[in-house]
């Protein structure tokens, strides 16, 4: 630019201005135009070829927009080079080009304002489509640094990770047109196998990923949850090896414990590991409910009646927490959210809401700084792996070749059973009553032995 | 449509009659169904509620029930209003015809689901009124309803029996005895709020043990959004279990036995939990789809309000495969073409319909035609099932209640026959049990609900017996049955 006369400049900018109004004007081939020949006649400067990637995306050319952008990205030091990234990652992802999404997004710097905002939602985005909660818990809470405007939604975005769905039908979506050799995509399939109930497929997916990223930890966990999942112990304690302690709380570590206890057939150990589990973690209903049938196997059922009403009372504080937690005035519910969230072992949230109350939201952390080195949750298991070396992998047992497999056919419209269930109402959403219709009977009604059919 | 008009508009639902030839025929008109007053329909059960061996039927529907009592000569007569069921009944779903009071009779149960005004639909706001889509927290509950048949006449005896809970939104019910105490307990399915277990106590008395017996809600605690309600013995250790579907992300609940009435949240050890995640569940049952001698569980799936792009609205239908290791495993992907399209899945029943010796089920979807399930299933030599109907004489003539125990080889089943179960549903009343290679059986006992208790040994498998209670012998009603 220190070249341009002013004159120059002023032209250019007048020009870029016009092409914008073409754009929101949606004269897309006019701005199209424009900025083709500004892109060709000042390729350093970043904004014009923003703008035309903006326009060719509108344009519905994915291609052509990637491209801008690309060279947006490649003039060095304007915001716009940030912009366009941005876009770029969002185009990319929907897309199904995840590896390339991500690489894009987690190299951008993600400190305060809007582009830093807009960073964190794309990750969250791929995160969450990878199912790597750890990662999304930290991305969540990165905004507590800067003194966030609503320190409390931090929390409840922290909170909502705990109860949120895996998007699956958005993966299966998106990822329809992914190129096939895209990592990440690997990893949201196994993801989406998993909590499909299908841990076996995700392990080829994994394994692929791994000769791509031998390290990475977000594969490492998948593949933990995949072995826990299928029960797998070889290959969960193989994954243990690769995942430093410091990715899990202390309550998921010792709930982990507890499961390779079990596996083990030692019942003492687990017991004793959750009973530590819901010391740390009060909350946890799941390990409550353990520990309530353990007590009942061994003919405790005074303490098994105990943990229930245990579990019952916690149930309770978890609806109370959870009610409180979605209201728009729960800044002024910090003392009871805390007391709640404290009573629950929710940690992160309990130091947060008690920093709201004091003021002091975003001066202090509500987590340690992550420690990259340390022990992995194999070093710190390993007064288990002794006993752990018996086990052999147990894979499917079932792809044994003399499985058969139920099979069937829709004979409805052949046998003459043309009957449909008409709601009265095909939109999105229907009145509860029209949402709920529909049953059937199978009854001999005339005696013949043979079975007749009532559809309501 | 919806609201229904007023009056009733004609009978919408439509009775197939099966020709034996592998096909059915609209039998609505000629067996009078098509002319009874009609409604906006939502659940149908079965049952003999005048003990003379000819199945009836008990609907439900938007603000009213209806009874048809079978004629025993092809027709139904709307016996409704004569036997004390008419009137308004705001919102009854699923019902289970059971002999509650131990009396020889059918009495029944309806769960009702929630406080809805059609006239004047109802906004939802928040606490700090800012607004939100309605969930069914929104709206009151509705109590259930027990009517004790006395001489054929239904009378409502909720609150005398102890069954008045205002608490839960009742949407799947089980009869049957969940505690071994002969008497027939009833376990219902709430959404949104704990699951209800009423503990018969005999005269027509029910105590609510939900929480106290560990079946009100599962391990993870909330009370889940229940649907649809499987009985059987899933885990094949002699004790009668429960599943309920539930929402999305919220896993199908298998409540195993561990007898005297007490359960536990085993989902995920029998590898419910998985493959079940990211359904909503609705029609449910346990049945052995490939006569290996182990149960599989069948589903069917969808929405109740479109949650896309994020969630699937309309789902596939589902089958999880018992396997040799006691875990289930999801086969649905191999099981056949039908298992691949979406749908708003709800109603689900199981029969042999063409009498070949193979389970097939029915499905009731939204909007589209039902589905029929036909079990094609390979033939093989190690596949083998029996088939049983009973007829009680002191019991109730369905013999709704009983629970058989067969023995074959090293092996034993024990099967019961409830009432209710599935979701707005019925199953066909005989009860159909996989084999896999026994060819023989030694030995069956019936535990009757009037406590008598029949036992027959040495019957031959692929065939289907009638019991009758108290009779020595049973009577074959279905040789070996050809093709399996």
């Amino acid at each position: 630019m220190a070249y341009w006369s002013h004159r120059n400049e002023a032209r250019f900018r007048a020009e870029l201005r016009q092409a914008e109004r073409d754009l929101d004007a949606g004269r897309l081939a006019s701005a199209r135009n424009r900025l083709q020949g500004l892109t060709a006649r000042h390729p350093g400067e970043a904004e014009s070829w923003f703008l035309l990637g903006l326009c060719e995306k509108a344009r519905g050319k994915p291609a052509e927009a990637l491209e801008a952008w690309n060279q947006a990205q490649a003039a060095a030091g304007s915001p716009f080079g940030t912009k366009a990234a941005i876009k770029r990652s969002e185009l990319l992802i929907e897309s199904g080009r995840f590896a390339e999404a991500e690489a894009i997004l987690e190299a951008l710097p993600r400190l305060e304002g809007q582009d830093a905002a807009d960073v964190r939602f794309s990750l969250d985005m791929l995160y969450r489509l990878q199912g790597r909660t750890e990662d999304l818990r930290r991305l969540q809470l990165e905004p507590w640094r800067f003194g966030p405007d609503s320190p409390d939604l931090v929390l409840r975005h922290n909170y909502s990770l705990d109860i949120s769905i895996y998007p699956s039908h958005l993966v299966k979506k998106l990822t329809s047109h992914s190129p096939p050799d895209d990592d990440r995509v690997w990893l949201c399939l196994a993801n989406l196998a998993i909590r499909d109930g299908r841990p076996d497929e995700a392990m080829p997916l994994l394994k692929k990923c791994l000769e791509r990223r031998p390290d990475d930890i977000p594969v490492w966990r998948t593949m933990l949850d995949a072995a826990v999942d299928s029960g797998d112990v070889p290959d969960a304690w193989r994954a243990l090896e690769h995942v430093p302690a410091s990715e899990y709380s202390t309550a998921r570590r010792l709930r982990l414990r507890a499961w390779f206890a079990s596996k083990m057939g030692d019942e003492k150990l687990e017991e004793e590991t959750l009973r530590a589990v819901v010391v740390e973690e009060p909350g946890d209903m799941v390990s409550l409910d353990r520990l309530a049938q353990i007590a009942l196997a061994r003919g405790d059922s005074a303490e098994a009646d105990r943990l229930r009403h245990r579990r019952a009372e916690v149930d309770a504080l978890r609806a109370r927490y959870a009610k409180l937690i979605d209201r728009k005035d729960r800044v002024a519910l910090a003392a009871e959210l805390e007391k709640l969230a404290t009573e629950l072992g929710r940690k992160i949230e309990a130091r947060g809401w008690s920093l709201i109350r004091q003021g002091k939201a975003g001066k202090e952390p509500v987590i340690e700084p992550r420690s990259e080195a340390g022990a992995t949750l194999a070093q710190e298991f390993a007064d288990l792996e002794p006993r752990i070396a018996s086990f052999s992998s147990n894979r499917s047992p079932e792809s044994t070749a003399s499985t058969v497999i139920p099979f069937f056919v829709d004979d409805a419209e052949r046998v003459g059973l043309s009957f449909a269930y008409d709601n009265g109402h095909a939109t999105r959403r229907p009145p509860p009553p029209e949402a709920m219709g529909g049953g059937i009977g199978i009854l001999d009604y005339d005696g013949d032995g043979r079975l007749d059919v009532y559809a309501v | 449509m919806f609201p229904p008009s007023r009056p009733a508009s004609a009978n919408a639902d439509r009775l197939f009659r099966n020709k034996g030839d592998g096909t059915f025929e609209d039998a609505s008109t000629r067996a009078r169904i098509a002319g009874f007053p009609g409604g906006y329909g939502h659940g149908v059960t079965v049952g003999d509620y005048d003990n003379d061996g000819k199945p009836d039927l008990f609907l439900t529907r938007w603000r009213s029930y209806a009874l048809y009592r079978n004629k025993g000569d092809g027709t139904f007569e709307d016996v409704t209003e004569r036997v004390g069921l008419g009137g308004d009944r705001d919102w009854p779903t699923s019902a289970a015809f059971a002999d509650l009071d131990l009396d020889g009779d059918l009495d029944l149960y309806v769960c009702h689901y929630l406080k809805y005004d059609e006239t004047n639909p109802k906004r939802c706001q928040n606490d700090d009124s800012s607004k939100h889509e309605c969930n069914p927290l929104d709206f009151d509950a509705l109590p259930d309803h027990a009517f004790r048949n006395d001489g054929g006449k239904f009378v409502d005896v909720t609150q005398d029996a102890g069954l008045f809970e205002n608490t839960g939104r009742g949407l799947g019910v089980i009869a049957a005895d969940l505690d071994g105490d002969n008497l027939v307990d009833l376990y219902v399915a709430n959404d949104l709020s704990a699951n209800y277990l009423y503990k018969n106590l005999g005269g027509f008395r029910f105590e609510e043990v939900g929480l106290a017996t560990g079946a009100a809600a599962s391990a993870s605690g909330g009370y889940k959004a229940g649907m649809g309600v499987a009985c059987g013995d899933l885990d094949a250790d002699g004790l009668v279990d429960l599943a309920v579907t539930n929402y999305l992300n919220e896993s199908t609940t298998f409540y195993k036995s561990l007898g005297n009435g007490l359960f536990v949240d085993r989902s995920e050890a029998i590898g419910i939990a998985a493959p079940t995640r990211l359904l909503l569940g609705f029609g449910l049952t346990f049945l052995d789809a490939d006569n290996d001698g182990r149960l599989d569980v069948l589903s069917a799936n969808g929405h109740v309000i479109d949650p896309r792009p994020k969630f699937p609205w309309m789902m596939p239908l589902q089958l999880l495969m018992g396997g040799p290791d006691g875990r289930l495993r999801d086969v649905s992907s191999k099981a056949g073409a039908p298992f691949g399209p979406i749908h708003l899945g709800r109603g689900l029943a199981t029969g042999d319909l063409d009498n070949d010796g193979r389970l097939d089920a029915l499905v009731i979807c939204q909007n589209e035609p039902l589905v029929y399930l036909h079990n094609q299933t390979a033939s093989r030599k190690d596949r083998h099932f029996v088939g049983f109907k009973l007829e009680g004489t002191k019991s109730n003539r369905d013999g709704i209640g009983a629970i058989l125990t067969i023995h074959s080889g090293k092996r034993s089943w024990v099967v019961p026959r409830f009432g209710g179960g599935s979701y707005q549903s019925a199953e066909d009343l005989k009860l159909h049990v996989g084999l896999g290679d026994e060819t023989k059986i030694d030995r069956v006992e019936v535990k009757w609900p009037s406590g008598k208790v029949d036992v027959f040994s040495d019957l031959k498998s692929d065939s289907v017996y009638l019991i009758r209670e108290g009779e020595p012998k049973v009577k074959t009603i279905c040789g070996p049955a050809s093709g399996t």
